[in-house]
């Protein structure tokens, strides 16, 4: 059950072999000349069956460039099935970011995206090359129930931003047979603050997505459970891997203002899954592999996987199945 | 009838006139050790008839008449002629000196012009060139060949060789006949091959032999001593890096002798002396590496020889990491080891045997295994005052190996002087392990134990060939070898055979000036996946199965060599090269990126190279040395990488030049040095940004195309000092060697470094003085 873990100790190996390596290497500082080869369109966007139809819309920059070039005037076209439905207009609050600013977001208020539709997007703004890309959502594949047992550690290590319990949850669906389907699960909570963190050893994991604002997530295809049912054990709290499952007084984590007096939390927790494209998973997979070797002398780049014509960036959907718990804790 | 009677007589009269002729044949051997010579040339000064000695030193001389006088000579060394009266076939072991046990010999034989019609594309290296070239903390082989016109070496200071715009698993590495997988110890930076064991080093890059094969782009063939049937005799290295010995000498009798050498690094000694003094952190990484040599050769009869040898080399790494800590409720102690290694073993038994006194065979019956593994154990244990003890622990370990077994014969026949017929076959039979992980876990609190293993499961596929290579002088000018190999991989689902046909034409238009040209078609059934430029142990040999095509390479040769006056060669070649079927990990993929298997992850292509290449060598009088330049083009394609677009192989170097030099100052100093200079290699660099879908990962930095610039031009001096001094058994030497003497800053790869808008150059070694102390005994 643990082959994702194997994976991640032979990467520490290799960290360790090439570490007495760099230990050599030294660096220094110089200008090299990079030919500008004109700038682009990126398109960013996961649309999913549970939001509205937003991407974020961007002009690729030189390096040497410290600001993002936002993109608020572009024409954005979307078209469903071959057939064009609507435009998106510059909508700069994110909404898995708590409403924040975000430069360059777009948004239809009247596309709820479906699954099994395909979606396309062409994006035209002065003086870029037209950018274009579609995306199939795949159809939903739900979470039959979510079961939680609860484990108390040993107190044996002496921090007291730490806790010694935490939470298993299994989280069972069966994957659909005969195709070929690739998911991505991910927890989210109410109210939204800070990450949420959780570990899963679970064999069938191929990919952690670590602090990004849809929450902290696993991705994997069915390559091991084509066909069957599955059940997702992941573990929650425990240390650095979570905050709210607390069984020591001496916790020194201030919940929300909102939230006075003795010691109290109320959660509720969505356990999400999505059915993501094949696009995405490659995505994800080579944008890991990106972060892991960036700085790396002895690796070579990585360019991260993208699926527009004329620009950069990923445009893809996902059909989402959420399933939820409340959590009570503490005094009342 | 008339005419049929005349033929008969004619037929008769023919091998009656035939066999008033003699053949002499047999080995030459180095006069003090007992060594037998590879490529000596035997003359019998009368006739005027020539030979070559093989590789195992055995020559055979036709069309010789009763009286006859027969020399042989090595690299400028001639033996005494030997005066013979034959009245049959006659068997003759040749004595001479060779050139290892005389290094301050001053070589000034006429003889050297041999090297002009030398073929094309092979270069035997001089094992002097070794020790008398500055050197990396000590003398390493495939240093050396790297300085060779054609062969460019991988990461600075690395042992790799890519040669004329072939990946690093191009090349096949033969130690006494039988291939060694990884050749690298230390990330590449030094090789396996102790200095001090071999006996000689032959390189091809073109025109190969069609008893060459299994490798794309060279053969790097390197023999290794038989030890010496005189007396015991040693050498002991004790260096920057390493330290090494090596003891030859006779078993029992002069038909028996032995060669065992052992060679062993200390940097994990370093390592924990600077832990004694608090310099390093106590989790700093342990590392070694050890070659260890072993040779018995046993001659039953002037016919028959026997080879055992035995060869084991091994890099570990490990780290380890312990806590003890006071809790709450008790004693906690934390352990967790990692190790890490790779290792080769070959063994081989090889006959020889000379079939009357025409044909000479040798068998080789050999096993072959390159293992890799990793492993992290990890044991805690709480004193609970209240639960009492507990223990929690687990072990991971992760291991691929390949596995050969290997039969091959090959027969050497001398149709006449100016004919000879190299004819053979073989096969190996591999089984590869392409991962396996085993994991295995406990918890005695949670009164858990669990024990896991994921395998990628075994394949086994046979590697069959046979060959046939004709090396005939059609005149005095002109010789031709030609040559067929066919070759094949065999395996429950796939049956691959490909013909490789191979030509090599030498015209010595003067004595002096001969012009050479050839093609060749080689096949490899391996593919070596590489996570990195560096030769790393984690890239990983597999098959061409699973829908792999094996590689193939096409290349044409020409070119021409001319002596200037008996001191002075030029050499000139030009070739074109065409690789099909090159393999590489698709975009984002690698060894560790997810379960998919290596084959899903992978991508087919093509490449191509193209250069000439241009030498001039000096090897008599006092200064020696040698200048070669390479003006070279290569590059790869794949549909699926680089949106299809072909990018510069990743060593690409349009211009490659070096020159160096040795002067013998007296009989005891002598100094040398070695510049080297060649166009910075290309590299893939992020030049411009986007943002991410993820986004609190900011920006992703893309490159428009790979290999997309190129690091600065690449120099460096070297210089060596050394001093001779001989002693009652042998000789001493100390050798004073500086690497980078202008401390270059060579980069070798170039980050974009986001904090300070600015690019960033990583570079690797500054000027590294050392010192080897050497003892012949």
């Amino acid at each position: 059950m643990y082959k994702k873990a194997l994976l991640l100790k032979q990467m520490k190996s290799l960290v360790l072999f090439t570490f007495s390596l760099v230990l050599f290497t030294a660096c220094k500082q110089d200008k090299i000349v990079i030919p500008n080869t004109g700038q682009k369109l990126s398109i960013n966007g996961l649309i999913t069956t549970d939001s509205f139809f937003d991407v974020r819309i961007g002009e690729t920059s030189l390096l040497s460039d410290s600001s993002y070039q936002s993109m608020t005037n572009a024409k954005v076209s979307i078209y469903q099935n071959n057939k064009y439905i609507d435009s998106l207009s510059s909508f700069p609050n994110d909404p898995h970011n708590g409403g924040t600013f975000v430069l360059g977001n777009y948004r239809s208020n009247n596309i709820f995206p479906v699954a099994g539709n395909e979606y396309k997007i062409v994006v035209n703004a002065e003086g870029l090359p037209v950018a274009s890309a579609s995306t199939k959502i795949p159809n939903e594949v739900k979470i039959h129930l979510v079961d939680t047992s609860r484990i108390v550690y040993p107190s044996i290590i002496p921090n007291e931003n730490m806790t010694n319990v935490s939470m298993i949850c299994n989280i069972e669906f069966t994957d659909p047979a005969n195709e070929t389907n690739y998911y991505m699960f991910m927890l989210d909570r109410y109210p939204k603050y800070g990450d949420i963190y959780f570990r899963s050893q679970d064999p069938i994991i191929e990919e952690t997505l670590t602090g990004d604002n849809y929450g902290v997530g696993i991705v994997f295809s069915d390559k091991m459970i084509n066909g069957k049912k599955h059940n997702l054990v992941i573990e929650l709290g425990c240390g650095y891997f979570g905050y709210p499952f607390v069984d020591d007084r001496k916790w020194i984590y201030h919940p929300p203002a909102t939230l006075e007096g003795p010691f109290y939390i109320k959660k509720t927790f969505y356990f999400k899954l999505y059915s993501i494209t094949e696009d995405f998973f490659r995505y994800i997979q080579t944008l890991t592999l990106y972060n892991k070797n960036y700085g790396n002398p002895l690796t070579d780049p990585v360019m991260v996987n993208s699926n527009v014509n004329g620009g950069y960036g990923i445009f893809t959907g996902a059909a989402v199945s959420t399933d939820s718990l409340v959590y009570d804790y503490g005094k009342k | 009838m008339l005419k049929f009677i005349s033929l008969l007589l004619f037929i008769i009269a023919y091998q009656f006139s035939y066999s008033q002729n003699y053949t002499i044949s047999g080995y030459v051997e180095d006069v003090n050790t007992g060594e037998r010579i590879i490529g000596a040339y035997v003359v019998d000064n009368i006739s005027k008839q020539t030979a070559q000695t093989n590789n195992f030193g055995f020559y055979n001389l036709k069309n010789i008449k009763s009286k006859s006088a027969i020399q042989a000579t090595f690299e400028g060394l001639t033996s005494k002629p030997i005066y013979l009266t034959l009245v049959k076939d006659t068997l003759i072991n040749i004595k001479i000196q060779s050139v290892r046990e005389l290094n301050e010999v001053v070589i000034t034989s006429s003889l050297y012009n041999r090297d002009v019609n030398a073929p094309l594309g092979i270069t035997i290296i001089p094992i002097k060139q070794l020790t008398s070239m500055p050197a990396l903390g000590e003398p390493d082989l495939l240093k050396s060949i790297q300085n060779q016109p054609g062969i460019k070496g991988g990461v600075e200071g690395s042992a790799g060789i890519f040669v004329r715009g072939g990946g690093a698993g191009e090349n096949l590495f033969m130690l006494d006949d039988v291939p060694l997988y990884n050749v690298s110890h230390f990330f590449g930076f030094f090789s396996t091959f102790n200095s001090s064991t071999v006996k000689d080093l032959k390189l091809l890059k073109g025109c190969f032999p069609a008893q060459y094969g299994g490798r794309t782009s060279s053969v790097i063939d390197v023999r290794s001593q038989d030890g010496n049937n005189q007396s015991l005799k040693g050498e002991l290295s004790v260096g920057f890096v390493s330290t090494s010995i090596m003891l030859n000498g006779p078993l029992l009798s002069d038909k028996t002798t032995f060669m065992v050498s052992f060679r062993r690094s200390y940097f994990d000694t370093y390592s924990d002396v600077l832990k004694k003094f608090d310099l390093i952190g106590n989790n700093f990484p342990a590392y070694y590496f050890y070659d260890f040599n072993a040779r018995i050769t046993h001659t039953f009869s002037p016919k028959d020889r026997i080879f055992l040898s035995f060869y084991s080399g091994k890099d570990n790494i490990r780290g380890k990491n312990d806590a003890n800590i006071i809790g709450e409720t008790g004693l906690f102690n934390d352990n967790q080891n990692q190790t890490s290694g790779w290792s080769n073993f070959i063994g081989s038994l090889r006959w020889n045997h000379t079939f009357g006194n025409n044909i000479f065979a040798n068998t080789t019956l050999a096993v072959s295994r390159y293992d890799y593994f990793t492993q992290e154990k990890y044991h805690s244990t709480n004193q609970d005052s209240v639960k009492g003890t507990i223990e929690k622990g687990y072990s991971a370990n992760y291991n691929s190996s390949i596995y050969d077994i290997i039969v091959k014969t090959d027969f050497d026949y001398s149709v006449s002087n100016n004919h000879r017929l190299l004819f053979g076959g073989g096969n190996t039979f591999h089984t590869f392990n392409p991962g396996k992980n085993i994991y295995s876990m406990k918890d005695s609190e949670l009164n858990e134990k669990t024990d896991t293993s994921f395998t990628n499961g075994l394949l086994h596929a046979s590697e069959a060939y046979a060959y046939v290579e004709d090396e005939f002088k059609a005149t005095q000018k002109l010789t031709v070898n030609t040559g067929l190999r066919i070759s094949g991989l065999i395996s429950e689902s796939k049956m691959s055979i490909n013909p490789e046909p191979r030509i090599s034409v030498n015209y010595a238009m003067l004595p002096n000036l001969a012009f050479k040209t050839g093609y060749s078609r080689m096949v490899q059934y391996m593919h070596l996946l590489s996570s990195s430029g560096l030769t790393m142990p984690t890239d990983i040999w597999v098959p061409a199965l699973k829908g792999l095509e094996p590689l193939k390479s096409d290349q044409i040769n020409a070119g021409f060599s001319y002596n200037w006056n008996q001191k002075l060669l030029f050499s000139f070649e030009a070739y074109q090269k065409w690789l099909t079927n090159t393999t590489d990990y698709q975009n984002g993929a690698s060894l560790l990126t997810d379960f998919s298997p290596w084959y899903e992850k992978t991508t087919q292509g093509h490449g191509s190279s193209r250069g000439i290449e241009i030498s001039i060598e000096k090897q008599v009088g006092k200064l020696t040395g040698s200048i070669n330049y390479t003006l070279s083009k290569a590059d790869r394609k794949y549909a699926d990488l680089n949106n299809g677009q072909a990018f510069p192989f990743r060593y690409d170097r349009l211009h490659d030049f070096n020159i160096s030099a040795n002067y013998q100052l007296s009989k005891k100093w002598d100094v040398s040095a070695l510049w080297v200079y060649g166009t910075g290699y290309p590299v893939t660099v992020y030049v411009e940004q986007y943002l991410t879908l993820m986004r609190s990962s900011g920006q992703i930095f893309y490159y428009p195309s790979l290999n997309n610039c190129r690091l600065p031009d690449y120099h460096r001096l070297d210089l060596g000092f050394h001093y001779k001094k001989p002693t009652r058994r042998g000789e001493e030497i100390l050798s004073f060697d500086i690497y980078n003497a202008y401390n270059r800053l060579n980069p070798i790869n170039v980050y974009y470094d986001p904090g300070n808008l600015r690019f960033v150059y990583y570079y690797l070694l500054p000027v590294i003085p050392s010192v080897t102390y050497t003892l012949k005994f």
